[in-house]
C-alpha cells in the first residue's frame, strides 16, 4: 500500500497545465487579432498607432 | 408630557413631495400645475397648524419610518422647536407660491415646471429638517434640501448660474460631507444614539477637547447657517430667480442650517454641557464675528439682492448667538428670531423681486426716486427693514429685545455691545435705500404715475409686511414655543 | 446539512451556455429567451437557497459523492447564498441591456458572446460555492478566460487591453496557485475548512506566511487593489457594452468576497491570520489606494474610464473595511459588496444607454442629455448620489458602517480617505451633471419634440429598476444588516 503514489498532485498538475494551455491559447488568439488590427506586435509601434488614430 | 404616535408628521413632509409628481405631469397646463402647488401648500399649512395645539401644551408627535442603523431609525418628531420652523416655512411657502406665479409669468421664465417641482421637493425637505427626530434623519433631509435647490439656484442655466451652482454645492455639500458626516459618526460612536434629547446625549461621554472639536465641526459643517468663512455660497446663490432667493435663501435653506445648529446645541450637546465644558464661547465668538463682518460687508454692496444676502448672513448669526448664550431668555430670543427674521427678510426679498419685475433694476444706485413709482413696494420694504433692524412696533423688536435681555442676564456685556452695534449697522445699510427711493431725484426721467409689479406679486408682499407688523402684538405662539424649546 | 439545490443555481447557466452555442448557431431568435430563462431560473433558485441557509444553516454537496478532502465540495452558507443571489440577480438584470447592445455590435457572433457570458456567470457562481482551494483556482481561471474573450470582442483597442489583462491575470493566477501549492505541502489537503484545522499548529511558520502572502497578492491583482490595478481601467472600458454591464459590477466584488471567505475560513480564535501590524499596513495601503484612484478619476475625460477608476477606489473601501478588524468594518464591507455591485450596475447601465444613443462617452458628447434622455439621466443621478453617499441611497449606509469601523479602530487615515473620495465623487459626478444640464448639444434641433432620444426599453427598464433598488436597499439597510449580514460573520470572529 505504501508504494502507491498519491494521485492528487498529479491531477492538480495536469489541471494546472490544461488551464495554462487554455490561457496561452486565448492569449495567442488575442495576439492574432492585435496583429490583424495594427499589423505589428511591437508594443511601441502599436501605442504609436493608437495615438495617431 | 404627551407623546403621540401619529402619521401627521409624515403627511406634512409627503404632501409637497408627492405634489411634485402631478406638477411634473401637468407641465403642459400651467394653470392646473399651479393649482396643484397652491393646493399642496394649503394642505401643508393645515396639517402643520393642526398639530399646533398639542405642541403648545408641551406634547409632541412622533412617527418612525424604518430603522436603518441599530438605534437610529429614520423618524420624525414634532416638538416646539420644530414647530417654530415648520410653521413659518409652511405659511411662507404659501405666500411664495403665489408670488412665484406672478413673478415667473411676468418674466416669462423658461422651465417653470422644473422650477415648481423642485420647489415642492425643497419645501418637503425643509419640513423634514424641522421634524427630524434624530441627527441621521436631519442629515438626510438636509442633503435632500441641498440637492433639490441646485436646479433652482442654477435655473437660468447661464455660465454665471453654472459658476454659482458650483460654488453653492462646493460649500454646502462639501462641508456636510467633510465636517458633519464624521462629526455625526463620532457622536454615534461616543453616545450610541443620535436621538434629539432635551439636555443632550453627549454629557459625560467625551472629554472637553473632543466636545470642542465636535462643536466646531458641526458649527461650520452646517454651512447653510452661513457662519463665516463658509458663507460665500449665499451671495453667489443670488443669481437664482427672486422667489427662490426670498424663500430658500431668506427662509428655508438658511434657516435649515441655523435650525440644525440649534438642534445640535440644544439636543445633542445640551446647553448645560456648553456651560459645563466651557465651550459656549466658541459659539458666541464665531457668531459675533460673522454678525459684525457681514453687516459691514453689506454696507458696501450695490446689488440689492447681494446686500440682502449679507444682511441675512448677519441675521442668521443672531440666532446662533442666542443659542450660545447662558440665559434661557436669550436662547428663546434666538429661536424667535428665526420666525421674526423670516417674515421681515422675505418681505424685503419679495420687494427686490417686484422692483426687478416692474423696472428691471437690480442695483441700489439705480433706484433713486423709484419709490414714487412703486409706493406700495417701498413702503413694504421700509416695514421689512425696520423689523430686521429691530424697532417697535414690528416683530423683529421682540426677538432682539429678548436677545438683549439674555445678554444682560447672562452677564455677557460684550454680546450686548455686539448686538447694539450690529443694529446700528443694520439701520445704516437699509435706511439709505428707502431714503433714496422716496426722496432722491430720479437719475432718468421718471415714469409718470404708478407702475407696480403684478397683483400676484404685490399681494404676498403686503401680506408678509402685515405679518411682520402683527407679530409685534401677537407673538405669544412663537414665544411659548421658544420657551418650550429652551426649557421643556 | 446535505443538499444539492445550490449546485443547480450554477449548473443552469453552465448547461445553457452550451445549448446557446449550438442552438444559437441555427436560430438567433432563441438566444434571448434561453439566456433570460436560465438566469431567471437561477435567480429564483438562489432566492430559495438563501432562504434555506437562513433557516437550516449551511448546505453542502459533494460532487460525485466523493467526500472531502479528496472530493470536491460545494458549500453554501448565508454569505455565499447572498453572493449567489447578487450574482444571478445582477446578471439577470444586466442581460436585458446586454441583448440589444450585442445584437447591434456583434450581429453574427451573438451565440459566441452569450456562451462566454453564461460560462462567466457560472464561473462566478462556482467561485462563490466551492469549498476547495484548488477548485477555486480553476474557477478563477474560468472566469478570467471568459472575461479575456468577452473584452477582446470590443471595439477599438480592446484586443490590446484584453492582452494586458491576460498577462496580469495570469500573473495573479500563478501567485494564487503557488500559494495553494505551499498550503497543500504544509497541510496535505485542499479543502479550505480542512486546511483551517491544521493552521493553529503552524502559527508563525514562514512557509505558511509565504503561502498566505502569495494567495492574497494573487487575489489583490484580480480585484485590482491599488497599486495592482493597472489592467482594469482599459479592460473594463474597452469591453463591449453588453459585457461591461456584467463584468464591472461583479468581477471585483466577487474577488473581494473570496478574500473575506479566506479570512472567515482560516482565521479562528486559535489562529491569527496575520498580526496587527499587517492589518494596519493593509488599511494604510487601502487608504492611499482610495485617495490615488479617486485623484486619477479626476483626470479622466470619458465617462466609462472615470467609472472604472471609481471601481478601483471602491475596491480600496472594501479591502480596507475588511481589514479594520472590527465588526462594523466587516458589516460595512459585506454591505458594500452588495451596494457597490448595484451602484456600478446602475451607472454602467446608464453609460450603456447613453452610448447606445450618442455613440460616445466623452464628456463633450454628454451635452444637453437632461433634455434628451430625462429618464436615463434621472437614474444616472440616483446612481451618482449613491456613489457620493447621499442618504437615503444604499451607498450612504455602507459608507456609514465603513466609517464607523474606521473610527472605532482609530484608523483615521482610512476615515479621511473615505471622506476625500466622497468629496471627489461629488466633484466627478456634478461635473458630468453640469455638462448634461447646462450645455446644449451642437446638433440640437430647435423643436423640442425632436429632442427626445430616450434609450430603448430593454436598457431603460433595468436601469430604472437598479436605481429604484438603490433607494429601497438603502431604506432597508436595517433589516438587511440585522437579518442577513450580521449572521454571515462567524461567531467569535472578532473575539
Amino acid at each position: 500500500m505504501n508504494q502507491v503514489v498519491n494521485p492528487l498532485p498529479h491531477v492538480l498538475m495536469l489541471t494546472a497545465i490544461v488551464v495554462g494551455v487554455s490561457v496561452t491559447g486565448v492569449a495567442l488568439a488575442v495576439m492574432i487579432r492585435i496583429y490583424r488590427k495594427y499589423g505589428t506586435l511591437e508594443e511601441d509601434e502599436i501605442l504609436h498607432k493608437i495615438e495617431n488614430e | 408630557m404627551q407623546v403621540l404616535p401619529s402619521i401627521f408628521p409624515l403627511l406634512a413632509v409627503l404632501v409637497s413631495l408627492l405634489a411634485a409628481v402631478p406638477i411634473m405631469l401637468c407641465g403642459r397646463q400651467p394653470n392646473l400645475r399651479e393649482a396643484w402647488t397652491i393646493f399642496a401648500a394649503i394642505c401643508k399649512v393645515l396639517i402643520v397648524v393642526s398639530m399646533l395645539p398639542v405642541v403648545l401644551e408641551g406634547g409632541s408627535y412622533i412617527f418612525t419610518l424604518v430603522e436603518v442603523v441599530p438605534g437610529v431609525p429614520i423618524a420624525l418628531k414634532v416638538d416646539a422647536m420644530g414647530m417654530v420652523f415648520a410653521l413659518i416655512a409652511s405659511v411662507l411657502w404659501l405666500f411664495t407660491s403665489i408670488y412665484s406665479i406672478g413673478y415667473m409669468r411676468a418674466l416669462e421664465e423658461h422651465s417653470q415646471t422644473r422650477y415648481f417641482a423642485s420647489f415642492a421637493v425643497a419645501i418637503a425637505s425643509t419640513i423634514g429638517v424641522a421634524f427630524s427626530a434624530n441627527l441621521l434623519t436631519l442629515y438626510l433631509f438636509y442633503e435632500m434640501l441641498s440637492l433639490s435647490t441646485y436646479p433652482l439656484v442654477t435655473h437660468e442655466q447661464t455660465p454665471e448660474a453654472r459658476a454659482s451652482g458650483r460654488k453653492y454645492l462646493t460649500y454646502i455639500l462639501g462641508t456636510s460631507i467633510a465636517l458633519v458626516l464624521p462629526a455625526m459618526l463620532i457622536t454615534y460612536t461616543l453616545a450610541g444614539t443620535l436621538d434629539f434629547t432635551a439636555g443632550g446625549i453627549l454629557a459625560g461621554k467625551a472629554s472637553g477637547s473632543t466636545l470642542a472639536l465636535l462643536l466646531v465641526l458641526f458649527l461650520f459643517g452646517f454651512a447653510k447657517a452661513g457662519i463665516m468663512p463658509f458663507h460665500g455660497w449665499l451671495p453667489a446663490a443670488m443669481v437664482a430667480p427672486t422667489p427662490v432667493s426670498s424663500f430658500l435663501h431668506g427662509v428655508a435653506v438658511v434657516k435649515a442650517g441655523v435650525f440644525s445648529v440649534l438642534r445640535i446645541i440644544f439636543d445633542i450637546f445640551g446647553s448645560d454641557l456648553l456651560v459645563q465644558a466651557d465651550i459656549g464661547w466658541i459659539v458666541t465668538t464665531v457668531a459675533s464675528v460673522t454678525l459684525l463682518t457681514a453687516s459691514l460687508v453689506a454696507l458696501t454692496q450695490d446689488s440689492l439682492k447681494r446686500r440682502l444676502a449679507y444682511s441675512t448672513i448677519g441675521q442668521l448669526s443672531y440666532m446662533v448667538l442666542g443659542a450660545g448664550m447662558i440665559s434661557a431668555v436669550g436662547m428663546a430670543g434666538g429661536i424667535m428670531h428665526i420666525a421674526m427674521h423670516a417674515f421681515g427678510k422675505i418681505t424685503l426679498f419679495f420687494c427686490a423681486g417686484a422692483i426687478y419685475v416692474a423696472s428691471h433694476k437690480k442695483y441700489i444706485s439705480q433706484m433713486d426716486g423709484l419709490g414714487r413709482q412703486m409706493p406700495i413696494t417701498f413702503f413694504a420694504f421700509l416695514i421689512g427693514s425696520l423689523s430686521i433692524i429691530g424697532l417697535p412696533p414690528l416683530g423683529g423688536f421682540i426677538s432682539k429685545w429678548n436677545l438683549v435681555i439674555g445678554a444682560v442676564e447672562g452677564g455677557q456685556l460684550v454680546l450686548l455691545v455686539v448686538l447694539l452695534v450690529s443694529s446700528l449697522l443694520n439701520a445704516a445699510y437699509f435706511l439709505p435705500i428707502v431714503y433714496r427711493a422716496f426722496f432722491a431725484e430720479p437719475l432718468e426721467p421718471a415714469v409718470q404715475g404708478i407702475k407696480e409689479a403684478p397683483v400676484l406679486c404685490l399681494l404676498p408682499i403686503c401680506a408678509t409686511a402685515l405679518c411682520s407688523f402683527l407679530l409685534f402684538f401677537f407673538h405669544d405662539v412663537f414665544l411659548r414655543l421658544a420657551q418650550l424649546a429652551v426649557a421643556p | 446539512m446535505k443538499s444539492n439545490l445550490h449546485m443547480y443555481v450554477m449548473a443552469v447557466p453552465l448547461l445553457t451556455a452550451f445549448m446557446v452555442n449550438i442552438c444559437g448557431l441555427y436560430n438567433r431568435k432563441v438566444i434571448a429567451p434561453m439566456v433570460l430563462g436560465a438566469l431567471g431560473l437561477s435567480s429564483l433558485l438562489a432566492v430559495i437557497v438563501l432562504n434555506r441557509t437562513l433557516t437550516l444553516g449551511s448546505l453542502s454537496y459533494t460532487v460525485g459523492a466523493w467526500t472531502p478532502p479528496g472530493g470536491i465540495e460545494l458549500l453554501v452558507d448565508p454569505l455565499s447564498a447572498l453572493m449567489l443571489l447578487l450574482i444571478s440577480a445582477v446578471a439577470f438584470i444586466a442581460t436585458f441591456a446586454a441583448l440589444p447592445c450585442v445584437k447591434r455590435d456583434l450581429e453574427d457572433r451573438q451565440h459566441i458572446f452569450f456562451t462566454l457570458y453564461l460560462i462567466l456567470i457560472a464561473g462566478l457562481m462556482g467561485l462563490v460555492l466551492t469549498a476547495d482551494a484548488f477548485n477555486l483556482y480553476v474557477m478563477l481561471e474560468i472566469t478570467s478566460i471568459t472575461t479575456y474573450g468577452l473584452i477582446a470582442l470590443g471595439r477599438g483597442r480592446a484586443p490590446l487591453s484584453s492582452f494586458n489583462y491576460i498577462i496580469m491575470g495570469s500573473v495573479a493566477a500563478s501567485f494564487y496557485l503557488l500559494g495553494v501549492g505551499y498550503l497543500y505541502l504544509l497541510t496535505g489537503t485542499l479543502n479550505m475548512a480542512h486546511i483551517a484545522t491544521y493552521l493553529p499548529a503552524l502559527q508563525g511558520s514562514a512557509a505558511l506566511a509565504t503561502a498566505l502572502a502569495f494567495i492574497l497578492v494573487g487575489l489583490w491583482i484580480k480585484m485590482a487593489f491599488f497599486p495592482l490595478h493597472g489592467w482594469l481601467p482599459r479592460a473594463y472600458s474597452d469591453a463591449p457594452d453588453g459585457a461591461g454591464v456584467l463584468i464591472a459590477p461583479l468581477m471585483t466584488k466577487v474577488t473581494v468576497y473570496l478574500m473575506i471567505r479566506l479570512m472567515f475560513t482560516f482565521q479562528s480564535p486559535e489562529f491569527q491570520l496575520v498580526n496587527m501590524d499587517i492589518h494596519n499596513l493593509i488599511v494604510w495601503v487601502a487608504a492611499i489606494g482610495i485617495i490615488c484612484a479617486s485623484s486619477l478619476a479626476l483626470a479622466q475625460r470619458n465617462l466609462k474610464l472615470m467609472l472604472t477608476y471609481i471601481i478601483i477606489a471602491e475596491v480600496g473601501y472594501m479591502v480596507g473595511g475588511a481589514w479594520l478588524a472590527n465588526e462594523q468594518g466587516m458589516i460595512g464591507t459585506i454591505l458594500h459588496i452588495v451596494n457597490d455591485a448595484l451602484m456600478t450596475l446602475c451607472l454602467f447601465l446608464a453609460a450603456v444607454a447613453i452610448a447606445y444613443r450618442t455613440g460616445s462617452l466623452q464628456f463633450e458628447s454628454l451635452k444637453g442629455l437632461y433634455r434628451r434622455m430625462p429618464w436615463t439621466m434621472a437614474a444616472f443621478t440616483i446612481g451618482a448620489f449613491a456613489m457620493i453617499g447621499v442618504p437615503p441611497t444604499a451607498g450612504f449606509f455602507s459608507k456609514w458602517y465603513l466609517l464607523l469601523g474606521g473610527i472605532e479602530s482609530g484608523q483615521w487615515i482610512y476615515v479621511i480617505a473615505l471622506i476625500f473620495s466622497s468629496l471627489v465623487n461629488a466633484i466627478l459626478f456634478f461635473r458630468i451633471i453640469e455638462f448634461a444640464y447646462f450645455q446644449k448639444a451642437e446638433d440640437e434641433p430647435a423643436h423640442p419634440q425632436g429632442l427626445r432620444m430616450e434609450a430603448p426599453m430593454m436598457i431603460l427598464v433595468p436601469l430604472l429598476l437598479s436605481a429604484t433598488a438603490l433607494i429601497l436597499i438603502g431604506l432597508g439597510t436595517g433589516p438587511l444588516v440585522e437579518n442577513l449580514i450580521s449572521l454571515t460573520i462567524p461567531s467569535g470572529f472578532f473575539g
